[in-house]
């Protein structure tokens, strides 16, 4: 194979790998610290960017772009943050069936509503940054570097809120020694409530990153879902690097699995083989630490 | 799952229900044409087709129960078994020409060994992550079912598949369908109502519990969990009787929140509670989805997120919350959720009868031969040595108490024996044969009872269960999976439990009772298991003085009269030197020394290391 | 955008109910004044929403303006006639229980066909089962009526099959020159059942030309797709002349939106066969790329006669849009269905049937198509060209160039025919769901 082609398939793999990253490490912090399995967490993401692309395209391609952010972001947050505090509340420490049982409800509520709203379509917008390069032969959109920029810098910027701030300090405690936080006099319950909504921000973050470059319609969240439950478990619950690293195999193992034909209906199976190997020889993952 | 009915009538009104909706089930046919033929609904081939789909999903939550409401298990892998049985019955008939009805023999006995197979691989891990795992196991079985194309026709499916000439009448089918998952729901029942139906909700309740009283656990959730693979894999296998081509869609993860969601609409605690979810599913199912697909996901996911949070139980348990409801209105005032008793059992102890009772076995073994022997055992955990070097000798006959100061090892020491940890080194002999790092149900089933410092008991069953099926598990009948165990060993059990008191409370669920009361049940547990040697971890934590007096009497008398051998750990001095003859003492992980009680007490070093805390104990000695 | 469309619909709203009105207020000389004996229900189960609502959309629309033709002509046997119509999201599942519901609680006299090929391989049975007349306009894969499986009396294709299509498509890759072909298709009965045709008929006319990636990477996870990076990617690695695909719909219009992200030059760089129809021209306008060779089933602008031009007059005048090419086959769906029934003078289903097959009809793409016994398919033709400016007559571009192959040229050979129906083509002898053309021994010594 030569460079310019294997570069073409390793920056595909990328920028999957960039969106992929960003929605499952929200999914793995509140994995890491709640100890929830949020099946709404697709719905979320899946929010975002229909949110995005709607106020995108009313505003107009260019200038649209940093007010559907901050808008698709803050409503996936706000629905979040409702959610944390009217139902999830309700049933920490139940059984984690409940839990996931609570969670499921919520996203057949959001599911069905965003149907009813925006209906059932795709739809899709322009990305911010157009244009394309070509390198070594092949030709790129400029917007899928940009994808890769942005969640290189979004994970460092967890990585710097994790490990430099109070507020990281106490989700790394929420994550590898809950009974310490208890007894540390930290208000858990504003805690535990200030992680969802981090979570859910980065769905909907990695939701209305990865819209320009799709069709967007009500059942994205889906597949996303069950890719961001591998990613997590691979990479370890509450790893923000596990998270990346996780990430970085699926996209790969999708970019070239599926252009060999030897790997090519495999390619998806892979990734689920990987996270069985993980689960029943290492369950904490690869980055992750074991519940003590 | 508390029921404030008294149980009697609970069962009564449940039993009424379900044959209530077995009737109504029956004669749907037979219904709908006559509500046809008065013009009330538009066609009674839509209707029977609707309770055909219903039977079939009725079946397939049941068996999700069996693994959820009975063994406490989350499994994203049923429809995967579903989808195993609709495609074998699809692919061998479609490909190699068989009957449907040997293809319908032979669909859940392929989605038993692919459940067998795969179970195996779930059950490495637990819990939470069990059940990610079965979720990845879906993901890979619905792969196959997507990619091998010419096994399973890839995106496609398989399609065209006839039913029998047989069974082209709709009625002939519908009944054809009630009698297969009739039988089969009659098989669970008699499944969960069995022996090995109670080791269930022994491993449902405290799967620690559940192991020290000698049930492998991992062998009978294997067990349950193909079992239950067999019975989705025969509900797929119907399928095709009603929809004529399978898609690889139905082996997608979140298929399995149908059964789920069954379930939970009828209630996880009673056996037909998913069938009478699967009818009211099916009905909202059909009358909402043609007008109001997006508002069914939306009304949908309204009613499971309300019944999650106000109603765990289902619609099964809406009589009990309409009783509570009841009390709250006439003004009774909210039930407390305390417990219902006041730990008067321990003061009704009955010495003489509790050692005379036919529960407690134990094998007669000779005097004075060595029974347990610890061979420098050593255990860390990272840099931290918890047990070191543990050298000891426990006599056929002893009563050996271990004492020392918080985190002198002798938790640790008593997990090592009972084989809840592995240790990092040394050996532990029992009766001559190595036990050391052995499964707890096995050490439980060689001769070691315990009572734990934590009261380990089955919450949710009642009293007389939590005794009847540690017997009927240490015994080793739970392998058998037909008979009634709340008959088997009954008289036994209520014969001890009258005797240490709890007699009254029989019938309670153990959860209820007061703390003082549990430690009973706990102790009753440990003393039935026919053990030839008891550990007894804190067996007097949160007991009042009088209630370990009765409780060390009792012990005492048995040991004697049963020849136990006893070893056990306290911080209350008075039963040290009550009951044990000889004692050790541990400091750091390490013995310190041992001897009798009066020598231990007088030696300069331990006092050294118990500085403070033998004198907090005279002083409470001393009257106020 | 949809400010507009409201208003339009509005006053196509107001307008069709002035026709009624007008229809019904007639004079008494012709048949303006109609009492119905009842209401007949005449079933279809479509996408109105899911990866085709974009097919689902003209052909429930079409559906109703043809049951209001319908019944101011009279009805049917003077039965009113009304589109009983349900979404199924474009999924097989759904498809399924409508059908079931449509036929045992609706008692539908007959149904319009599904969109997805493996929608109808899944309902067609059921039809049978019930003997319900099932009229495919839209999916239109050759096993649907010649596998031996899935043969049924009451299935009845008035749209042409994946075999007269890949034929078609082949011609048309053939006539460009291409020697290196990419190749991308959904993976389902459909994808696979097209692209075999047009392999098998490149290999006749175009012998010297290659299919560069291996069969195994052709086919893509079918319906939804959202991310065509993947694909985007393997073509611009391979480097193609010509890329033949039989994507559609959703797909269609998200494959080419992110190709020309990627690069606006696309698809001059690796031109394109494709399956189109007027819908994904319309839903991409002016974006759609100029010189794509497409081949379609039913385009009004390449089909220009009385017929047509009433009937995009019509429509436009209701609906506030032009006709897709589904909207004119389920046109010709129901009137078929409406001559037939009539001069049966029963809505009993083997008689309707009798008066289907072996007669012929008339069609809004001007001529008159013939349901030839065997297979029950229609020999109605299939337009192929290049995408071109319409000089500002229409929103979207148009073919230039076109030829309007004839039904009877592409028709699969009548001996091809009897031998698949036979099952003496299964690539594995004695399995089921193999069948293919080329296995067929009068294939093979053509």
């Amino acid at each position: 194979m030569d460079p310019g082609k294997f570069l073409l398939f390793a920056t595909g793999g990328l920028a999957d790998a960039a969106y992929l990253f960003i929605v499952a490490a929200g999914l793995s912090l509140v994995f890491g610290a709640l100890r929830v399995i949020n099946m709404a967490h697709g719905s979320l993401y899946m929010i975002a960017a229909l949110v995005s692309v709607v106020v995108a395209n009313r505003l107009g391609a260019g200038i649209g772009f940093l007010p559907s952010l901050i808008a698709a972001v803050v409503v996936a947050a706000a629905i979040g943050a409702v959610i944390e505090v009217t139902v999830l509340k309700r049933v920490y420490g139940h059984e984690h069936l409940v839990q996931l049982l609570a969670t499921y409800a919520i996203a057949l509520i959001i599911g069905g509503a965003a149907r009813l709203i925006f209906g059932p379509n795709y739809r899709t917008t322009t990305a911010p940054v157009q244009g394309s390069l070509t390198l070594l032969g092949y030709s790129y959109s400029v917007y899928a570097l940009v994808m890769i920029v942005a969640a290189a810098l979004i994970g460092v910027a967890m990585y710097g809120m994790l490990f430099r701030t109070r507020l990281g300090r106490n989700i790394r405690a929420a994550v590898s020694d809950p009974e310490l936080l208890n007894a540390s006099g930290v208000n858990v319950t504003l805690l535990y409530t200030t992680v969802f909504v981090i979570g859910a921000a980065l769905a909907g973050l990695g939701g209305v990153i990865v819209a320009p470059s799709q069709a967007v319609d009500p059942t994205i969240g889906d597949s996303v879902l069950v890719l961001a439950f591998a990613i997590s478990v691979i990479g370890g619950l509450g790893s923000i690097i596990g998270s990346a690293v996780g990430a970085l195999m699926v996209g790969e193992v999708i970019s070239f699995g599926l252009i060999t034909p030897a790997t090519n209906s495999f390619a998806l199976a892979f990734v689920f083989i990987v996270m069985t190997l993980v689960l029943t020889v290492r369950p904490w993952g690869l980055f992750g630490r074991p519940e003590s | 799952m508390r029921s404030l009915l008294p149980r009697r009538q609970a069962d009564r009104v449940r039993w009424g229900l379900s044959i209530l909706l077995l009737v109504l089930a029956a004669i749907v046919p037979p219904a709908s044409q006559y509500l046809e033929a008065q013009g009330l609904i538009e066609s009674s081939r839509f209707e029977i087709v609707l309770g055909v789909t219903a039977l079939i999903l009725a079946l397939w939550a049941i068996s999700y129960n069996l693994m959820l409401g009975y063994a406490g298990m989350v499994s994203f892998a049923h429809a995967a078994y579903y989808g195993v049985g609709a495609y074998t019955v699809a692919i061998l008939l479609q490909r190699y020409n068989i009957s449907y009805y040997a293809a319908l023999a032979i669909a859940p006995a392929v989605a038993a060994v692919v459940g067998i197979v795969t179970g195996f691989v779930a059950l490495r891990a637990v819990r939470l992550y069990f059940s990610l795992l079965t979720l990845a196991i879906s993901q890979l079985l619905y792969s196959v079912a997507e990619g091998w194309y010419g096994l399973t026709g890839g995106d496609n499916g398989i399609n065209g598949i006839t039913a029998p000439d047989q069974l082209t009448d709709y009625p002939t089918l519908y009944y054809f369908v009630f009698l297969i998952v009739g039988v089969s729901l009659l098989l669970m029942f008699i499944l969960v109502r069995s022996p090995f139906g109670a080791a269930l909700l022994a491993i449902r309740e405290n799967r620690e519990r559940a192991r020290s009283v000698g049930i492998n656990v991992k062998a009978y959730e294997l067990a349950v969990y193909t079992i239950a693979a067999l019975f989705a894999g025969l509900a797929g296998a119907l399928f095709p009787l009603v929809q004529p081509s399978v898609v690889p869609s139905m082996l997608f993860w979140t298929e399995n929140a149908t059964p789920v969601v069954v379930t939970l609409l009828g209630g996880v605690g009673a056996f037909l509670g998913p069938g009478l979810g699967a009818f009211i599913y099916t009905g909202l199912y059909n009358s909402l989805s043609r007008d109001f697909p997006y508002q069914l996901d939306v009304l949908l996911g309204a009613v499971v997120l309300g019944v999650v949070l106000v109603a765990p139980g289902g619609f099964a348990s809406v009589p009990d919350l309409l009783a509570q409801l009841r009390r709250r209105i006439v003004g009774e005032g909210p039930v407390a959720a305390e417990a219902e008793t006041k730990g008067e059992a321990m003061q009704m102890l009955d010495v003489t009868r509790a050692v005379e009772a036919h529960a407690i076995q134990v094998e007669p073994v000779a005097r004075g031969e060595v029974l347990l022997k610890l061979e420098n055992l050593s255990k860390s955990f990272g840099g931290l040595r918890a047990v070191e070097g543990v050298n000891l000798e426990i006599h056929e006959g002893d009563r050996h108490a271990i004492i020392g100061p918080n985190g002198a090892g002798k938790s640790t020491l008593f997990n090592l024996i009972t084989g809840r940890m592995r240790p990092s080194a040394g050996r532990v002999w029992f009766d001559g044969r190595d036990i050391t790092g052995r499964p707890p149900h096995l050490i439980a089933k060689a001769g070691i009872g315990r009572a734990f410092q934590i009261t380990m008991i089955f919450p949710r069953l009642t009293v007389l269960q939590n005794l009847q099926y540690a017997m009927l598990a240490h015994r080793g009948r739970t392998v058998q999976p037909w008979g009634l165990a709340d008959r088997i060993y009954r008289d036994e059990a209520m014969q001890l439990l009258d005797a240490v008191g709890l007699g009254p409370y029989a019938d309670l669920p153990a959860g209820q009772l007061s703390h003082g009361d549990q430690r009973a049940i706990e102790l009753a547990i440990s003393l039935a298991l026919g053990s030839r040697m008891i550990l007894l971890d804190e067996p007097t934590a949160g007991m009042s003085a009088f209630e370990t007096r009765k409780a060390m009497e009792l012990v005492r008398r048995i040991a004697t009269e049963r020849n136990l051998t006893l070893l056990f750990c306290e911080h209350d001095m008075s039963v040290v030197f009550g009951t044990a003859r000889t004692v050790t003492v541990m400091h750091q992980g390490r013995i310190l020394t041992q001897g009798t009680p009066e020598e231990v007490r007088s030696d300069p070093e331990v006092q050294a290391v118990y500085l403070g805390e033998l004198d907090v104990e005279d002083e409470e000695a001393a009257p106020a | 955008m949809s400010g507009v469309v409201g208003f339009h619909r509005w006053m196509a709203a107001a307008g069709a109910a002035l026709m009624v009105l007008a229809a019904c207020g007639g004079n008494s000389s012709s048949s303006g004044a109609v009492t119905f004996k009842g209401t007949k229900n005449i079933g279809l189960s479509i996408a109105l929403t899911g990866q085709s609502a974009l097919y689902g959309h003209a052909i429930s629309q079409s559906m109703k303006l043809a049951a209001d033709d319908i019944n101011a002509k009279g009805g049917i046997n003077s039965y009113k006639i009304n589109a009983d119509i349900l979404d199924d999201a474009t999924q097989v599942a759904n498809a399924v229980n409508n059908i079931k519901s449509l036929i045992l609680q609706d008692n539908v006299v007959a149904m319009l066909g599904n969109v997805t090929s493996a929608q109808c391989q899944a309902t067609s049975p059921i039809a049978k089962q019930n003997k319900t007349i099932f009229i495919a306009a839209t999916c239109n894969s050759y096993q649907l009526t010649t596998e031996p499986d899935l043969i049924n009396p009451y299935y009845i294709s008035v749209v042409p099959n994946t075999f007269m299509e890949g034929t078609a498509a082949g011609q048309l890759a053939a006539k460009t020159g291409a020697q290196k072909i990419f190749i991308v298709s959904p993976k389902y009965l459909f994808g696979i059942s097209e692209t075999n045709a047009f392999v098998a008929e490149l290999k006749k006319v175009a012998p010297n030309a290659t299919i560069i990636n291996s069969p195994s990477t052709w086919y893509v996870p079918f319906p939804t797709n959202p991310r065509w990076d993947s694909t985007i990617n393997a073509i611009q690695a391979s480097k193609p002349d010509l890329v033949y695909s039989n994507i559609f719909a959703a797909d269609e219009v998200n494959f080419i939106t992110q190709a020309l992200q990627v690069d606006p030059s696309f698809f001059q760089k690796y031109p394109m066969t494709t399956l189109a129809s007027v819908d994904e021209l319309n839903a991409l306008g002016a974006k759609y790329p100029l010189g794509m060779h497409l081949y379609q089933r039913a385009p009004f602008f390449a089909l220009s006669n009385p017929a047509m031009n009433a009937f995009v007059t019509h429509y436009h005048s209701v609906y506030g849009e032009y006709p897709s090419d589904w909207a004119v086959m389920d046109y010709d769906a129901m009137m078929m269905y409406a001559k037939a029934a009539n001069a049966a003078g029963s809505f009993d289903p083997d008689k309707v049937r009798a008066q289907i097959v072996g007669h012929s009809f008339d069609s809004l793409r001007g001529y008159k198509f013939t349901i030839r016994s065997g297979d029950q398919q229609a020999n109605v033709g299939e337009t192929v060209g290049t995408t071109g400016d319409s000089g500002g007559k229409y929103p979207f571009p148009i073919l230039v160039n076109s030829t309007n192959l004839k039904g009877d040229d592409i028709l699969m050979p009548a001996v091809i025919m009897q031998q698949l129906q036979a099952g003496q083509c299964e690539k594995t002898p004695g399995t089921a769901n193999t069948t293919d053309f080329s296995a067929c021994p009068a294939w093979k010594t053509s």
